[in-house]
């Protein structure tokens, strides 16, 4: 019962993980890219913490995957913003094709 | 029905090659150091398809992480050195001469790779079946540890002291410093006070656990020196003086008690690092601290580019 859950979440995750690599493909500037990879594939990341929390043995287990997709927020938010912030430096407006 | 673990790891196969392929095509070294980290991450995830997992750990850290942020690191704008005629790498890069050679070398060893792979048995043994009776003897439950640490120790003593030799040859090469120290970055420097405090635990505990479960000295000094980075991006200064003598004392640490170990011993008469049962677990551990300690100054050293001021002998 719990694997079809967890099948389910990283089904969703898939999708996710797929929305966000086409975002970086297709989006015309360095911003929306941004965006894309950050919000898609963090939710992504999310999910697939979830499915692997709740089919994991112990709750301590379920505790670390959890902090993985923490500091991977942290990280990937940091380092999203200093690259927007970089860009808007350099002088790159959105909506143009970069 | 194909299995599925087949179908990951035909596609991870190719996507390593294509991922190598475009690092060497590609004219900007930028997108190619881009390029090149993800190959790196794409090769710590073959490593642990392939089960070594305490390699898949090293890689991803040391093979990705510091050596990606080294590359970058080296390709910051500064002062352009005096040109000289001809002898840049970028004039080697464009002579088709070289390049004809250099692709005759790279054929050569694929073709000597792909022999080595059809030449070899279906199975290797490897150390396990030796090791296995006697993994309680060697001091260590994680047979990587074990052999890195026992069975194969003087391979890693000499490792380290490869390391230390490293540093002390990037010190000695050093540019002097810049005369202004970089500005407080602020938004790193929230994160980091999040992530180095965590990245130290991670360390620690990367380290503990390497005597019974992947993990080890290389992993956790890899992970340590990546938060000392951190520190150092975000603009967190140490202190200036003082620190130099320590930090130099700690580089050698590694190589000084490693030494210091396997000469216990002689002491009882026994060959130079020949050390079994519980005294083995205890020396394991001693050496793995000493060596995280000299692995993380050592990779921060050979990033920072030169030594910490202080601790230096007077010329006069």
């Amino acid at each position: 019962m719990l694997e079809i859950a967890a099948a389910a979440l990283i089904a969703m995750a898939l999708v996710f993980f797929a929305a966000g690599t086409a975002g970086v493909i297709r989006f015309p500037d360095v911003y929306n890219r941004l965006h894309a990879v950050t919000k898609a594939d963090n939710v992504g990341l999310g999910l697939l913490v979830l499915a692997l929390a709740i089919t994991s043995p112990t709750p301590l287990e379920a505790a670390k995957h959890a902090a993985i997709w923490i500091l991977v927020l942290i990280a990937s938010t940091t380092a999203c913003h200093l690259i927007a912030r970089d860009a808007l430096r350099r002088g790159i407006e959105g909506g143009r094709s970069t | 029905m194909t299995d599925p673990a087949t179908v990951l790891d035909v596609l991870l196969a190719g996507a390593l090659v294509a991922a190598a392929a475009a690092v060497v095509v590609t004219a900007d070294l930028f997108k190619a150091t881009v390029l090149f980290i993800a190959f790196g991450v794409m090769m710590s995830i073959a490593w642990g398809r392939l089960g070594a997992v305490d390699i898949a750990l090293a890689e991803a850290a040391i093979g990705a992480g510091i050596t990606g942020a080294l590359l970058l690191h080296a390709q910051r704008p500064r002062a352009p050195a005096p040109a000289r005629s001809g002898a840049g790498a970028d004039a080697a890069r464009e002579r088709p001469l070289v390049r004809a050679l250099a692709a005759l070398v790279a054929a050569l060893v694929a073709a000597l790779l792909l022999y080595a792979l059809a030449a070899a048995p279906a199975r290797l043994e490897g150390l396990a079946p030796l090791l296995r009776p006697r993994l309680d003897e060697a001091g260590a439950e994680n047979p990587v540890t074990a052999v890195l640490l026992n069975a194969r120790a003087y391979d890693t003593l000499l490792e380290i002291v490869v390391l230390l030799a490293a540093v002390a040859a990037a010190w000695a090469l050093a540019l002097p410093a810049p005369g202004r120290s970089r500005p407080p970055e602020n938004l790193l420097a929230a994160s980091a006070r999040v992530m180095v405090p965590v990245a130290v635990l991670i360390g620690g505990y990367l380290l503990w656990r390497g005597a019974a479960a992947p993990g080890g000295a290389f992993q956790a000094g890899a992970v340590i020196a990546g938060a000392a980075l951190l520190s150092a991006f975000a603009g967190i200064e140490l202190p200036r003086r003082g620190i130099g003598g320590p930090v130099r004392a700690g580089a050698a640490a590694g190589t000084l008690v490693f030494l210091a170990a396997g000469a216990y011993g002689p002491l009882r008469g026994a060959p130079y690092l020949h050390y079994r049962g519980h005294e083995a677990e205890r020396w394991i551990l001693v050496i793995e601290i000493a060596a995280t300690l000299a692995i993380a100054i050592a990779l921060v050293g050979v990033f920072m580019g030169r030594p910490p001021p202080g601790g230096e002998r007077r010329a006069s």
